[in-house]
């Protein structure tokens, strides 16, 4: 069975650019588009993956890791994010984000980090 | 030797009152309503000086010395050197005498400024213009450019008021009286080098993004006045995405392409799909996220930072109304600010225009990411080193 991702990003051409990536080896569980939406989801599909865009209104993608993390430690959130900024990957980090993967990116880049994290 | 920043933001606005003038005395001369368009204070990377200047259809050169010396390179447009002519009766020989009129107006104020003098020489038509690039004066690599623009009312075409002062006598000039942020000339390469990384990070971006690779970059640091921020960008339509970012750094970063040039981006981005509107506009907002995210991301590791950009305002309208709203925004208390340009071409049919506006507050960071920019920074490895434990 393909395991579950849960697309959060407030651009709607990102979430696109990734269902499209993902959708051949992965269930997208939903797509949200902000941290508020993102937590909401995540409880209500508990998802294997969270693909965690970080600048988005109403509430950004590391509270909303932090979030998910609190609610469930053993969950799996990549940070998929134009910022490529060490102290913001820091943030990242602190917040329990298992991944980061700089925009723009390429498929190889998406699955090598998603295997990794998986893996773990 | 040391450049202070206000000192120089001042010098463009100094100079934009004599480019008020210089269009008064025009109108006076003519009869023909004149006015001063762009002006600014500019730092270029030597080798893209040449570019910088661009083509005229008439160059007059008007040597100048005392409170300050170089040369005053007032380029005529086709255009404008014609209806100059028809106005006077005298022909393309009118238009050294046009040339003077305009340098005095712009170095009188600087003289008046200094409380000195400033002596201006007999104005000659460039014959060659590798001459003049081979003498202007490149300090580390950087030459400083003031430029102002004087626009007929009924727009016959633009001149182009351009001054190369010699480097010495230009910061002893800006010198003087100075105690606040200041620059060595070697500082100041890096923030030519500043802004030149930003536009290479930028091609990049835009290349990774549309596929598209980008076949020119052209980059260069102004300052301008704060009432003149508008008039560097022209009144065509544009369309594209506006940030702010606050933390280690308060800037403003307009990301635009013509509109024209909007479903040229969206089609690169968005390749055989019959998109709809929406997911157009969205894909050239993320590619403005990234674009600016690109920017922001060597200026915040440089120094050990984080900048935070908020998500993008996308704007469509026309390019100084899009900059209307930076310069109300910094008008408040700021006369001058620096502008961090870049132009990418992605092929014929794409340009893409990034200007970035550090909070003139700021001025001290931006000194700071200027001189800790190394040109190598690479996007740094995830998970960082000492980001300590997860789970906060």
């Amino acid at each position: 069975m393909a395991k579950q991702v849960l697309l959060v990003d407030d651009s709607e051409f990102m979430r696109n650019l990734l269902r499209e990536i993902l959708e051949e080896e992965f269930e997208i569980a939903d797509e949200a588009e902000n941290g508020v939406e993102a937590v909401e989801m995540y409880k209500q599909y508990d998802p294997d993956l969270v693909m965690m865009d970080i600048v988005m209104p109403i509430r950004d993608g590391i509270e909303a890791t932090a979030e998910i993390k609190e609610h469930d430690p053993s969950s799996h959130v990549i940070m998929c994010t134009s910022i490529g900024q060490e102290e913001k990957m820091k943030k990242a980090v602190k917040a329990g984000a298992d991944g980061y993967i700089t925009k723009p990116f390429q498929k190889p880049s998406v699955m090598d980090a998603i295997s990794d994290v998986l893996a773990a | 030797m040391r450049v202070d920043l206000e000192s120089l933001a001042s010098f463009s606005q100094t100079g934009d009152r004599g480019g008020v003038r210089a269009a008064d005395s025009l109108e006076a001369l003519t009869g023909v309503p004149a006015y001063c368009d762009l002006t600014r204070t500019t730092l270029v990377d030597g080798e893209g000086l040449a570019s910088f200047l661009g083509d005229a259809s008439t160059r007059i050169e008007v040597p100048f010395d005392g409170a300050l010396s170089g040369r005053a390179l007032v380029s005529y447009e086709k255009p404008f050197a014609a209806r100059i002519a028809e106005e006077l009766g005298m022909g393309s020989g009118a238009l050294p005498e046009v040339a003077n009129i305009l340098t005095s107006g712009f170095v009188d104020v600087w003289a008046e400024q200094a409380e000195s003098t400033i002596d201006i020489q007999p104005p000659r038509p460039v014959e060659d213009d590798a001459r003049v690039l081979e003498d202007a004066a490149v300090a580390d690599g950087s030459a400083f450019v003031f430029e102002s623009h004087v626009e007929l009312a009924d727009g016959d075409g633009t001149c182009r008021f351009a001054v190369l002062p010699d480097v010495e006598p230009f910061v002893d000039y800006l010198e003087a009286g100075s105690e606040d942020v200041t620059l060595s000339p070697g500082e100041l390469a890096a923030y030519v080098q500043l802004t030149a990384e930003s536009a290479s990070a930028v091609a990049d971006h835009l290349a990774a993004m549309t596929g598209i690779d980008a076949n020119g970059v052209e980059s260069h640091l102004d300052f301008v006045p704060v009432e003149r921020v508008p008039s560097l960008l022209d009144d065509a339509a544009y369309e594209g995405a506006v940030f702010e970012s606050e933390g280690g750094l308060n800037t403003v970063i307009a990301v635009l392409f013509d509109e024209s040039e909007q479903g040229a981006v969206a089609d690169a981005m968005l390749p055989g799909s019959d998109h709809d509107p929406s997911m157009a506009q969205s894909a050239v907002a993320e590619l403005g996220n990234v674009t600016a995210s690109g920017v922001l991301d060597g200026w915040a590791n440089a120094i050990d930072t984080s900048i935070d950009i908020s998500t993008p305002s996308h704007v469509h309208d026309d390019g100084r109304a899009v900059l209307d709203t930076v310069a109300a925004a910094y008008g408040r208390h700021a006369d001058a600010i620096a502008v961090v340009d870049a132009t990418v071409a992605l092929d014929e049919d794409v340009t893409c225009r990034v200007c970035a506006f550090p909070d003139p507050q700021d001025a001290d960071t931006v000194a700071e990411i200027a001189s800790e920019l190394t040109g190598d920074e690479t996007v740094p490895e995830f998970p960082p080193e000492d980001a300590g434990g997860g789970g906060e």
